[in-house]
């Protein structure tokens, strides 16, 4: 009897934290099936104007920019509760909606995609996957399009932040030194050779692990997931130890962050929002360093 | 590419079933660039009534007295700072040719995208004939200011209205553009613009604290002074002749036409040489008008910080225009804008 | 000349006179430039934008 307990006991605690009813990513052939399912809602987060022109049949549009702000001097963060809330209920989304984040590619966009999703589950939304590909696919893979605009009936969601996905300044100066840092920049930003303008600090965080968020997509899709494992594997890196994952502003670590939580099951890794902009500053308490590995 | 005239275009659009010197004139029977060039006019409807007016004759005649055709507003905005000669120097030397070289003919919006600083994406689709496509039109002739703004690509929040998936001629409406025959002095004479309780009445807005608080506001404050979301550019020497620099802030003030209202102010930086080193012009009477003008930046949210907390404003009195912050050597006038 | 020749003469004017006649009544060149992606990339020089010109 105290066996069978145990046992019962050591298979909850290995069941994964994100209770999924959908994939991290999903295709297009995916989509397509799912379309007239009640509780999907495919969210294009493109610009009005190209989500007029042409749409996957069904999507509703929220331009990105709702789901990520300027705010305190910093530049992409989490609007305030209540203007998420609003902007979440009205594409019409729910904590039981299965949403899809469409951006307009797996390329230069992939990470602004995954912003907005991680955005979506760390204000309560817990199934959301994210087009590989983007709209890019669809339209490649031949699929019809509808034009003008659609919309879906306002819900009453209010977003119920779940802060142990998110990192703050607080949590990093304590942390710095006992998390695993990763740093999804390019390389030559993490050496030290180049940075973007409202970084003030050249280099990176002292023993940070470099993993560009840029080698998560190849020719505009997602790598094989094994293929994606192993290259956290190789690097050492552990699911059983606190991550912080940043890079410039908090956009192109989501995509990290996506991989390892929502493909991969981690349960603790925290993306940082205020990443460099904020912790790189002069006066941060952090010092950069630079023309090193870790 | 956006110069080629498509097969598709030459198809579909009831505009390309004429022959292209029946707009354009020059002379068709040539073969070499030059001489089938020759008189001809590279944009037809710089003369919206011989050109488009043919068919489209009372919307051709309207547009013609509309502020986009006659650009009167950028004469009005500085006439009061010239005495009688400088006013007709300047039209002569400056307003034409400068000012006005601004001006929208059809094509600008319905067929070409318009040429801002000699640059522009070329023909929309193909020569087609098309109703709006604002991306390529409205934004770049207003893409130094509103455009970017309005979609977020100036750094702060999208408006509400383009997050919602509105655009321009959402509420600019045609009617608007157009004209209705009537020649405004500026674009705050126009009668027809939007305001926005065309769509939200305040008697309806929001919960008991809104409407307490809206009525308390509603002759003293501009929508725009609470609802302007986030920092938007205030250009500092655009008419220096040194280029373009600009940075963003908010910055309320006296409205310059309504003195008993406290609005949302941008900075338009002319200084009093600004027509002395390339026409020669002086302005006797620059201290006549502020730098800083009434703006409605289009980036409105519903909560700002000076919404969600009255101390904003009534304690701390951020974004309020300070004497000490008003650029050395600008306009008089400008002190008296101080809230 | 005799009228054989004359005759010949008239046919080969007439085939190409006809086919002159054509090109001059049918579409304008306009189409033959304006409508060809080659051409006008090889025609049209791209603007030159300034340094000094606006903002990023």
């Amino acid at each position: 009897m105290k066996k069978l307990v145990l046992i019962v006991l050591a298979l909850a605690m290995v069941a994964p934290v994100f209770a999924r009813d959908v994939d991290a990513f999903v295709s297009a052939d995916w989509v397509e099936a799912n379309l007239s399912n009640p509780r999907v809602v495919i969210l294009d987060v493109r610009a009005p104007a190209a989500y007029r022109e042409g749409h996957i049949p069904g999507a509703v549009n929220m331009v990105g920019g709702s789901f990520y702000v300027a705010k305190d001097g910093l530049n992409n963060e989490v609007p305030a509760a209540d203007e998420l809330s609003e902007a979440i209920a009205e594409c019409g989304i729910d904590a039981n909606s299965i949403v899809v984040v469409v951006e307009a590619d797996s390329a230069a966009r992939f990470a602004w995609a995954t912003r907005v999703a991680w955005t979506l589950v760390y204000a309560g939304v817990p199934n959301v996957a994210v087009l590989d590909g983007g709209h890019a696919e669809w339209v490649k893979a031949g699929k019809g399009l509808a034009t003008g605009f659609e919309s879906k009936d306002e819900t009453e969601f209010k977003a119920a932040f779940n802060a142990s996905l998110i990192a703050d300044k607080a949590f990093v100066l304590k942390n710095v030194k006992k998390a695993q840092i990763l740093d999804t920049r390019a390389y030559d930003t993490y050496f030290g050779l180049a940075k973007q303008g409202f970084v003030d600090q050249f280099g990176h965080v002292p023993g940070a692990y470099s993993l560009p968020a840029a080698w998560i997509t190849k020719d505009g899709k997602v790598r094989p997931a094994a293929e994606l494992a192993k290259m956290v594997a190789d690097l050492k890196l552990s699911a059983k130890k606190d991550m912080i994952v940043h890079c410039d502003s908090g956009v192109l670590c989501t995509a990290w962050w996506w991989v390892l939580t929502q493909q991969m099951g981690w349960t603790r890794v925290r993306s940082y929002d205020g990443s460099a902009q904020e912790i790189g500053k002069a006066d941060s308490g952090v010092k950069f360093v630079t023309h090193v590995w870790r | 590419m956006g110069y080629v005239v498509t097969q598709q275009a030459l198809t579909s659009d009831p505009h390309l079933a004429m022959s292209c010197q029946d707009c354009h004139a020059g002379n068709p029977a040539a073969s070499d660039k030059a001489n089938a060039h020759e008189g001809m006019l590279a944009r037809p409807s710089d003369d919206p009534v011989a050109s488009c007016g043919s068919c489209h004759a009372e919307i051709a005649k309207n547009y013609t007295l509309s502020l986009h055709y006659t650009a009167a507003g950028m004469r009005k905005g500085v006439a009061p700072r010239f005495n009688a000669a400088e006013l007709k120097a300047f039209d002569s030397k400056v307003f034409e040719q400068s000012c006005r070289s601004c001006h929208a003919s059809c094509g600008d919006c319905h067929v070409k995208s318009p040429k801002v600083a000699g640059v522009n994406t070329g023909l929309l689709d193909g020569h087609q004939f098309l109703t709006k496509v604002e991306d390529k039109t409205c934004a770049l002739c207003h893409g130094g200011r509103v455009w970017p703004e309005f979609t977020g690509e100036y750094g702060g929040t999208p408006d509400i209205h383009y997050r919602k998936g509105m655009t321009c001629t959402d509420c600019h409406t045609g009617s608007q553009f157009h004209g209705t025959g009537m020649a405004f002095g500026d674009r705050k004479e126009v009668t027809n613009k939007p305001s926005c309780t065309d769509c939200h009445p305040m008697e309806y807005l929001g919960n008991a604290k809104t409407k307490e608080t809206h009525a308390t506001h509603a002759d003293s404050v501009s929508c725009s002074a609470c609802h302007t979301a986030s920092a938007y550019r205030q250009c500092s020497n655009c008419h220096e002749g040194k280029g373009a620099s600009s940075s963003p802030a908010i910055v309320l003030g006296k409205n310059p036409r309504i003195p008993s209202q406290l609005t949302t102010l941008r900075l338009i930086p002319t200084v009093r040489t600004t027509f002395k080193d390339h026409a020669g012009i002086t302005m006797s009477n620059f201290d006549a008008l502020p730098n800083y003008w009434d703006t409605v930046p289009h980036n409105i949210a519903k909560r700002t910080d000076r919404t969600r907390d009255c101390g904003t404003c009534h304690a701390d009195r951020t974004y309020y225009l300070e004497a000490g912050r008003i650029p050395a050597g600008l306009s008089t006038k400008n002190l008296t804008l101080v809230p | 000349m005799n009228t054989a020749t004359s005759a010949r003469a008239m046919l080969i004017v007439a085939f190409f006179g006809a086919g002159a006649v054509s090109t001059f009544a049918a579409d304008s060149s306009c189409l033959s430039c304006h409508t060809n992606t080659t051409t006008m990339q090889r025609l049209v020089a791209p603007p030159v934008i300034g340094s000094a010109e606006g903002e990023g």
